[in-house]
């Protein structure tokens, strides 16, 4: 990337979190990894740390960010963004190893299960066969 | 047997489950369901995991039902419209394990709360564990062989084989062609529980204690503090845990 380009990189600003919950991630997960429930951590949330979501987006937060193979592009830390957000460099640096790492996951269908089939009227034996 | 291949609707495990349900398939009765429950309960207890223990079981008020060993345990009536619901309701509790005891009987009822409420509560990442109790006599094989017939790939299947007599004959589990065929297509681990002496299984079951109660003096009752019986159900606690370590990917997340 040229000088120009570069400096045009570095002065964007960062994106804003596009969920209010992003700075919690760490936290919510690992409640969740505990045990509790949805309405317990949408519960803990409003109590401990004043933030008011829905259930339904408290939900998919989960489910999304759950997803085995997603790249951790955001910050481990359970603090503010303001305190442990990663600087431009690292997140774009870490933008490039996915890409370069080819990580987003692939779709792949579900192979077709062989169904168990059992004849209820048949009588058993237990004679070897 | 003949088979014959689905697109397979519902598969287990598209990820990591949240939450575990682990009940015992209600069928044949006297097989053994509730001595097995309250071993497993104990087991969970071991290993320090949240867990929730709810009784389904109507047919038995008092003694036989798990509510007898443990009374904190939920007694739900599943024979309503939403019964089986308390599966997912407890959950929001905040333990991880549900722990569920059916009753004899309890068959149709169970299958037809999987066929309308599977695909929601297995999207809310529940994963379901299905313990089937075989003895030697074959009825027990059959409802095992008719919830798998019925449960398919929904869920994982742990199968007991419980010594109901010493020496064992399960010869109609071994050799019977339906079964190695529900062994084949839908893989379930199989432990066994070993043949348990009258005098301990019967005064525990009468006063409602558990192997563990008997096996850490805790029970009050003369017959229960001979020693025999209590280093007894200390073998019997120790090769049933032994047992339940092996297939522990069956009971945690």
């Amino acid at each position: 990337m040229n000088e120009t380009l570069q400096q045009i990189f570095d002065s964007a600003p960062a994106d804003r979190p596009r969920s209010r919950l992003e700075p919690y991630r760490e936290l919510i997960l690992r409640w969740r990894r505990q045990g509790r429930t949805y309405h317990r951590i949408r519960q803990l949330l409003k109590d401990r740390c004043g933030l008011e979501v829905a259930y339904v987006t408290l939900y998919r937060f989960i489910q999304r960010r759950s997803r085995p193979g997603k790249l951790d592009l955001e910050p481990e830390q359970s603090s503010p963004p303001s305190i442990s957000r990663r600087s431009r460099e690292e997140i774009a640096a870490l933008r490039e190893a996915a890409r370069a790492s080819n990580h987003k996951p692939v779709f792949t269908p579900e192979e077709p299960k062989e169904l168990f089939v059992y004849d209820p009227d048949r009588p058993l034996t237990n004679k070897p066969t | 047997m003949a088979t014959q291949l689905t697109t397979a609707p519902d598969p287990v495990h598209k990820r990591q489950p949240t939450s575990r349900v682990v009940f015992t398939e209600g069928g044949k009765g006297g097989v053994g369901k509730t001595a097995f429950s309250s071993l497993l309960v104990e087991w969970y207890g071991k290993q320090n995991i949240l867990h929730t223990v709810l009784d389904l079981d109507t047919e038995n008020k008092a003694r036989g039902s798990l509510t007898h060993y443990f009374p904190r345990a939920r007694k739900v009536n599943i024979h309503t419209s939403a019964g089986l619901d308390s599966f997912v309701d407890v959950l929001d509790d905040g333990s991880p394990i549900v722990i569920a005891d059916m009753g004899a009987g309890a068959g149709a009822v169970a299958q037809s709360w999987f066929d309308s409420m599977y695909s929601a509560v297995e999207e809310a990442g529940v994963a379901f564990t299905a313990i089937g109790v075989v003895t030697p006599d074959p009825a027990s094989v059959e409802s095992v062989l008719n919830w798998a017939r019925a449960l398919q790939h929904r869920v994982q299947y742990l199968i007991v084989k419980n010594a109901l007599t010493d020496p064992a004959d399960f010869s109609y589990w071994d050799n019977d062609a339906a079964a190695k065929d529900f062994r084949r297509v839908l893989r379930p681990k199989e432990i066994s529980m070993e043949y348990r002496l009258p005098k301990v299984e019967n005064p525990g079951r009468q006063h409602g204690l558990t192997l563990n109660e008997i096996a850490e003096r805790h029970a009050d009752i003369p017959e229960l503090q001979q020693t025999t019986v209590v280093m007894r159900a200390q073998a019997y606690r120790r090769n049933l845990f032994a047992e339940l370590d092996r297939v522990k990917d069956l009971l945690l997340l």
